[in-house]
């Protein structure tokens, strides 16, 4: 597992909808990793903060994840936690569930202090990463490479 | 939208401290806070060291807590931030939905707990105003409660909350002591255990009339009694009832023993005055039967007047002991030693009380009093009576002399030092009834007694400042007590009984005599002048001023009553005295101390006699005087 591997374009353009209104095309990208909806609504329609988070997420996302795979590669179980609900926390509040929930298992592994099968939720993490980081910058207004 | 509630117009500004290290949280909530109003002020930091240092220095109404920080994780957190943080109301901000860590932050302190990515704008707006308000109500319900709680833990009032079979709930040291149990005792016992059938009774009545007052005595384990005052109040909470008990045991016995002296002392007013406007007319009775006794013609007419004179000594002995209680008595107050008084007396007490008596005495000199020896004499001869009386079938009569120290003020005796004289014996005793009524004058339980005995004692007692009590039982004796204030320093004057000698009463003096009581005075002046005097007479003050002035020869004697119309005795003496130093004056009143007094006639300087005195001691007063 390399995390530079995930690569998650940073900075978002500017909004492509108009404040506090909701453009029904974005259901579409609608997943189990990813509630735009709910997420439009969190922030009450102001796009402005949207893309602030958006792209602080794009910036803090590849850092955490780098940092989450160092520490499963050294048994750092308090780092797994710390790092795990860290990216949990930030995935929750931009409606990423998917992201939020593989997190939450590592932040349990590393409260357990057993990193058994923690590889594998790693990987499924990357990718629900990526997959959300795709879907925050098409709803922000910018389509970011992931690859 | 719905109106948030911080939108009112009177909404205070809260400052906020958000304790949040994750940048997209904070930016979030930060934006959140910015919210449709500017009734938030928001400081962040991203570390709960950092948190702390600021809390040293400033105060916020609400903070934003993450746990989960990289300086400190978990319950940790909220712990160590709670102290720091005692007056601000704490919103946890969570990633982990965790119930059992949300209850327990909720249950130490925290207004709330909220999970990350569950709410929105509006919900956390409205979490923050109502965590602020809960913990303003909290504060302001905490600060009640110090309140009473430090109201109840130091009011003198005992306070006690029961439930329905009036078992303590709760009480405080003051309702402890009152029924002399240690707090922790009262808790769980029923005041039943310490009451008698007046706090059942008032018991049920306070159960079914909700709130009230009432009175009740209360048992302590001692055995001591202690009345009670109680407000009631029921149901406070549902089943717990509210008592506020005050001990007014000292307070009732001090108002019995005010009730008991205010009316001693109109009963002794009332008996002073009758007394007084008796001797006047015994004066006179007595004054017209000497004159017939000293102008009778055969014997058989100064017989009948000798028993004339013999009634009216009976009828002065009566009045002299109304006098006595009514403290109207004349006092020649002295330095004593009560021990010398006790010892003198002792033969004929011993004698008085007969041989199936058995006499007691204990107590040397013990030191001083200022008081009257010859009514100490009479106590002593009162009570020693009293006592044979009520031991028809012999016992014990115990004369006892102490000094005595009264420190507490609730004691019936007030604080000082004191002679303390007891008389007891062991005879048939009194009830509680009886032992309240001891001292009125005309009360008695003897058959033949005048019921003057005690009051007398109890006259001369007060009148020399002491105090007097008793202590009796049915069956088993009784106790009094006489207190008499003790004198620092002083020499011992006991003077002994004076044998009668013959008198030799003529005289050719001239005497201006002064009494408002025309019969009384035309007696006296008629034995005077059979005396051989050469007799002025006056009606009152004024008529005694103009005839003395108009004098020219040496008068050697006023004889003035005190109390009279125009001007009374006091003018005439003041008068008397500037323009006729050389004149001796007699004093004489059916009315002794008081009017003496308050006319300011000092006994010392005077001769005093009181009504109705014989012709035959008003002449050898009269010779006394002017052979000195």
């Amino acid at each position: 597992m390399n995390p530079d591997e995930l690569k998650i374009g940073s900075g978002v353009e500017a909004g492509v909808f108009e404040m506090g209104h909701y453009d029904s095309r974005f259901d579409s990208l609608k997943s189990s990793n990813f509630d735009p909806r709910a997420l439009w609504e969190r922030v009450d329609g102001d796009a402005e903060l949207l893309r602030e988070l958006v792209e602080l997420f794009l910036n803090e996302c590849p850092g955490l994840l780098r940092n989450i795979a160092a520490a499963i590669e050294q048994q750092s179980f308090d780092d797994v936690r710390h790092l795990s609900h860290k990216l949990k926390g930030s995935a929750l509040q931009l409606s990423g569930s998917g992201v939020a929930a593989l997190a939450g298992s590592l932040e349990q592994m590393g409260e357990k202090k057993s990193l058994q099968g923690a590889d594998r939720v790693f990987s499924d993490l990357q990718q629900k990463a990526a997959a959300l980081a795709q879907s925050l910058q098409s709803l922000a207004g910018r389509k970011g490479s992931t690859e | 939208m719905t109106t948030l509630v911080m939108e009112t117009r009177q909404a205070k500004v809260l400052s906020v401290l958000l304790v949040e290290d994750n940048l997209i949280d904070a930016r979030l909530v930060s934006r959140f806070l910015r919210g449709p109003s500017e009734t938030l002020e928001c400081k962040h930091v991203g570390r709960l060291g950092e948190a702390l240092e600021v809390l040293k220095t400033a105060q916020f109404d609400v903070i934003l807590l993450d746990l989960n920080l990289e300086d400190s994780a978990g319950y940790d957190t909220f712990s160590r931030i709670l102290p720091a943080a005692r007056t601000a109301a704490i919103l946890v901000l969570s990633g982990s939905d965790d119930e059992e860590l949300a209850i327990r932050t909720v249950r130490e302190g925290a207004q709330d707990y909220l999970v990350k990515g569950f709410f929105d704008g509006r919900l956390l707006l409205r979490s923050i105003r109502y965590a602020f308000e809960r913990k303003r109500s909290e504060e302001a319900l905490r600060h009640s409660e110090a309140t009473v709680r430090a109201i109840f833990e130091h009011s003198l009032d005992g306070i006690a909350i029961t439930d329905d079979r009036a078992v303590c709930a709760e009480a405080n040291s003051a309702a402890a002591e009152l029924v002399g149990l240690f707090r922790e005792k009262m808790i769980g016992a029923s005041l039943f255990d310490f009451g008698g059938e007046d706090l059942e009774s008032e018991w049920r009545r306070f159960l079914q009339s909700g709130q009230g007052r009432g009175r009740f005595w209360i048992r302590r384990e001692d055995g001591a009694k202690r009345l009670a005052d109680c407000s009631f109040n029921a149901n406070i909470l549902p089943g717990r009832h509210l008592l506020v008990l005050r001990d007014v045991t000292d307070q009732q016995n001090l108002e019995e023993q005010l009730r008991q002296s205010q009316k001693m002392e109109a009963v002794g007013r009332l008996a002073g005055g009758v007394a007084h406007d008796f001797n006047n007319i015994l004066g006179i009775i007595s004054g017209y039967a000497e004159l017939m006794q000293i102008n009778a013609t055969d014997e058989a007419q100064k017989a009948r007047a000798e028993r004339v004179l013999s009634a009216i000594e009976k009828a002065a002995s009566l009045t002299r002991q109304l006098l006595a209680f009514g403290r109207r008595q004349v006092m020649s107050p002295k330095l004593l030693d009560i021990s010398t008084v006790i010892a003198d007396l002792g033969g004929m007490v011993g004698c008085m009380v007969g041989g199936e008596v058995q006499l007691v005495l204990h107590g040397a000199s013990s030191g001083m009093v200022h008081a009257d020896q010859g009514q100490l004499e009479q106590v002593i001869l009162n009570l020693a009576a009293n006592a044979r009386d009520a031991m028809p079938n012999g016992g014990v009569l115990t004369i006892t002399l102490q000094g005595y120290t009264s420190n507490a003020p609730e004691h019936q005796v007030p604080p000082g030092d004191y002679i303390l004289l007891s008389v007891a014996d062991t005879g048939t005793g009194m009830d509680l009834d009886t032992q309240s009524r001891v001292f009125e004058p005309f009360f008695t339980t003897k058959k033949t007694g005048s019921g003057l005995g005690l009051s007398t004692v109890y006259g001369i007692v007060k009148q020399s400042g002491g105090h007097i009590t008793v202590d009796s039982e049915p069956g088993v004796g009784s106790t009094f007590s006489i207190y008499l204030p003790r004198v620092a320093h002083g020499t011992v004057r006991v003077e002994r009984r004076k044998e009668d000698r013959p008198l030799h009463l003529q005289g050719n003096e001239t005497v201006l005599l002064v009494d408002d009581e025309d019969e009384l005075r035309n007696a006296m002046a008629e034995y005077l002048e059979s005396c051989g005097y050469h007799v002025l007479k006056a009606r009152n003050g004024r008529e005694a001023i103009e005839i003395a002035d108009q004098y020219r020869d040496k008068i050697s004697l006023l004889i003035s009553d005190i109390v009279m119309p125009k001007m009374n005795g006091r003018g005439l003496l003041d008068h008397i005295r500037k323009t006729r130093p050389e004149t001796n004056v007699l004093v004489i009143s059916g009315y002794a101390d008081d009017a003496v007094i308050r006319h300011g006639i000092y006994l010392e300087k005077t001769c005093f006699l009181q009504k109705p005195f014989t012709f035959q001691l008003l002449g050898a007063k009269i010779r006394s005087l002017l052979d000195k």
